[in-house]
């Protein structure tokens, strides 16, 4: 989503609109599949259900046909249609751990400078940190951490004020600091 | 807490709320450098987010693929009202959009039989293709676009009937040519609007950037070369009347009477030029007569369109920009200009000149 200017993506989905052009239509998904991915994956610990979460929504993107293009903030509109169907999913699963189908956290791929000064049991512990996270607070820092949204967006994407996504975020900071040893 | 924890929780805030100065990210990083605890709360805030490396081209193919297969795992009878109200809203309509969904599909990745690869649109559609060397062509409806196997290669070479918007890659190596029977426009790396429909009485060309040549098979001395801003029209036939010249002819622009030169025109309020509004969504008439407009209609809005019984020397000329209109308000709209009436039976238009 970062690499897509704001002015482009009303252009895509225009086109998807109503053009109904296939083309826009893959680069509008390349374009929000990862941020909503990086969310979901995180927020719902299970790769498959996250995939569905969002593959679900970027289908809805299609088949809305005309009104794709009144959306006015298309990563609000993909990141709050996720975040509900992540939450209705936990709701839903409240008895289940879910952590248990997703154990061992690791971040994919090859580790940045940074990440390779700390261990590889340092990553997990901060995962399991997150992961220890309230729900909404875990949400509103995963939207800033992981779908890199700023705050205004992380406000409108749960619904609340700044105000609150600041003091979610300060609070998300002061469990993290606790579980990692401060 | 430390006054040096107390400095770092408040860069930390800062710097997840994005408002974080230059000089004070940098001491963030010191700090969290200098510490295996701040280390781990800067990762667990910061951190590169999750990598993710899938292939995104080849997850949107299987996501294509899910819409199919969902669709024929649940066929909806199109016209029958039962639709379980189990589904979303949304999910009523997947039937009629699938359907022409898959049928761009397979269009779109034709691969013929030598190899070639085209592009289609069917009248009433238009799309934005991407091409393997970077160019970029939007095409109008009714339009094909067939790539010539090796394409890329050593040369790009595409046959092509319809109207499309180039956005060619600039490589000067691999010269683009667009080989339309008896003209072949050739380019580097420009961007301008051809239109080249079968059946139409000529090919147009308007340039909006870079260079653009057009030659003509078995008359190698008569290669048209434009320049930005101008558009030339090239008759597969001598027009029966002259067509009267519009614009001045510059000194190395060949004429002839099948050649007929003209100038880019922006109508006023709009950004672009008319040649390529279409590519907008806006239907543009540019001193069009009876006929073009005929074409334009069907190819716009994938319906018949047929011109009555007139006389070619009526001289009918309709000028008008439509953005978003159904066709009944074109139509009507074109009938109140007094020049033409229409009657129209579903998916049949016929024009016919107003009567005197």
């Amino acid at each position: 989503m970062e690499q897509v200017h704001a002015n482009e993506l009303q252009e895509l989905q225009r086109l998807v609109a109503y053009q109904r052009d296939e083309v826009a239509y893959r680069q509008l998904f390349k374009a929000c599949y990862p941020m909503a991915m990086r969310f979901c994956k995180r927020f719902l610990h299970a790769n498959e259900l996250a995939e569905e979460a969002v593959s679900d929504v970027m289908m809805k993107l299609w088949l809305m046909e005309t009104k794709l293009a009144e959306v006015r903030n298309l990563k609000v509109y993909v990141m709050q249609a996720v975040k509900n169907k992540a939450m209705d999913y936990l709701d839903s699963h409240r008895h289940q751990t879910l952590n248990e189908e997703y154990p061992e956290y690791l971040p994919a791929g090859t580790l940045t400078p940074e990440e390779a000064m700390i261990s590889s049991e340092a990553v997990h512990a901060i995962n399991q940190a997150i992961d220890t996270l309230p729900t909404k607070c875990r949400a509103v820092f995963l939207l800033v951490r992981e779908s890199k949204c700023t705050y205004r967006e992380a406000a409108e994407i749960m619904g609340i004020s700044e105000n609150t996504v600041n003091r979610h975020i300060q609070k998300a900071v002061n469990i993290l600091a606790q579980k990692l040893g401060f | 807490m430390e006054e040096k924890d107390k400095r770092f929780f408040v860069l930390l805030n800062r710097a997840m709320e994005g408002v974080i100065s230059d000089d004070d990210a940098t001491t963030l990083r010191t700090l969290a450098d200098s510490d295996e605890r701040y280390a781990a709360l800067y990762e667990a805030c910061l951190g590169t987010a999750t990598a993710y490396e899938d292939d995104l081209d080849e997850t949107f193919d299987a996501h294509w693929k899910k819409i199919q297969t969902q669709q024929s795992a649940h066929p909806v009878e199109a016209g029958t009202p039962k639709i379980r109200p189990l589904f979303p809203k949304w999910a009523r309509y997947a039937a009629a959009v699938i359907v022409l969904m898959i049928g761009t599909w397979y269009t779109y990745q034709y691969v013929g039989d030598h190899g070639e690869k085209q592009y289609v649109t069917q009248p009433g559609e238009r799309m934005l293709v991407e091409l393997p060397d970077g160019t970029s062509v939007r095409l109008n409806g009714g339009s094909t676009l067939v790539l010539q196997p090796g394409f890329g290669r050593k040369e790009r070479k595409v046959t092509f009937n319809g109207e499309g918007f180039f956005d060619v890659k600039k490589d000067e190596k691999r010269t683009f040519s667009i080989d339309l029977g008896e003209t072949t426009v050739n380019v580097l790396g420009t961007t301008f609007n051809l239109r080249a429909y079968e059946n139409e009485d000529r090919i147009e060309t308007a340039l909006i950037s870079g260079k653009v040549e057009l030659t003509f098979a078995g008359k190698p001395n008569q290669d048209v070369i434009m320049t930005p801003g101008r558009k030339v029209s090239i008759y597969k036939q001598a027009p029966e009347q002259p067509v009267s010249p519009v614009a001045e002819v510059a000194a190395d622009e060949p004429t002839g009477e099948r050649i007929v030169w003209d100038d880019i025109k922006v109508t006023p309020g709009q950004v672009e030029a008319n040649e390529i509004l279409w590519t907008e969504n806006k239907l543009v008439f540019d001193g069009d007569d009876l006929d073009r407009v005929a074409a334009k209609l069907q190819q716009w809005y994938g319906v018949e369109v047929v011109v009555g019984i007139h006389n070619a020397q009526d001289n009918l000329k309709l000028s008008g920009i439509f953005e978003d209109m159904p066709l009944d308000t074109v139509l009507q709209t074109i009938q109140r200009t007094g020049s033409m009436r229409y009657e129209r039976d579903g998916d049949k238009v016929v024009l016919r000149p107003q009567n005197p």
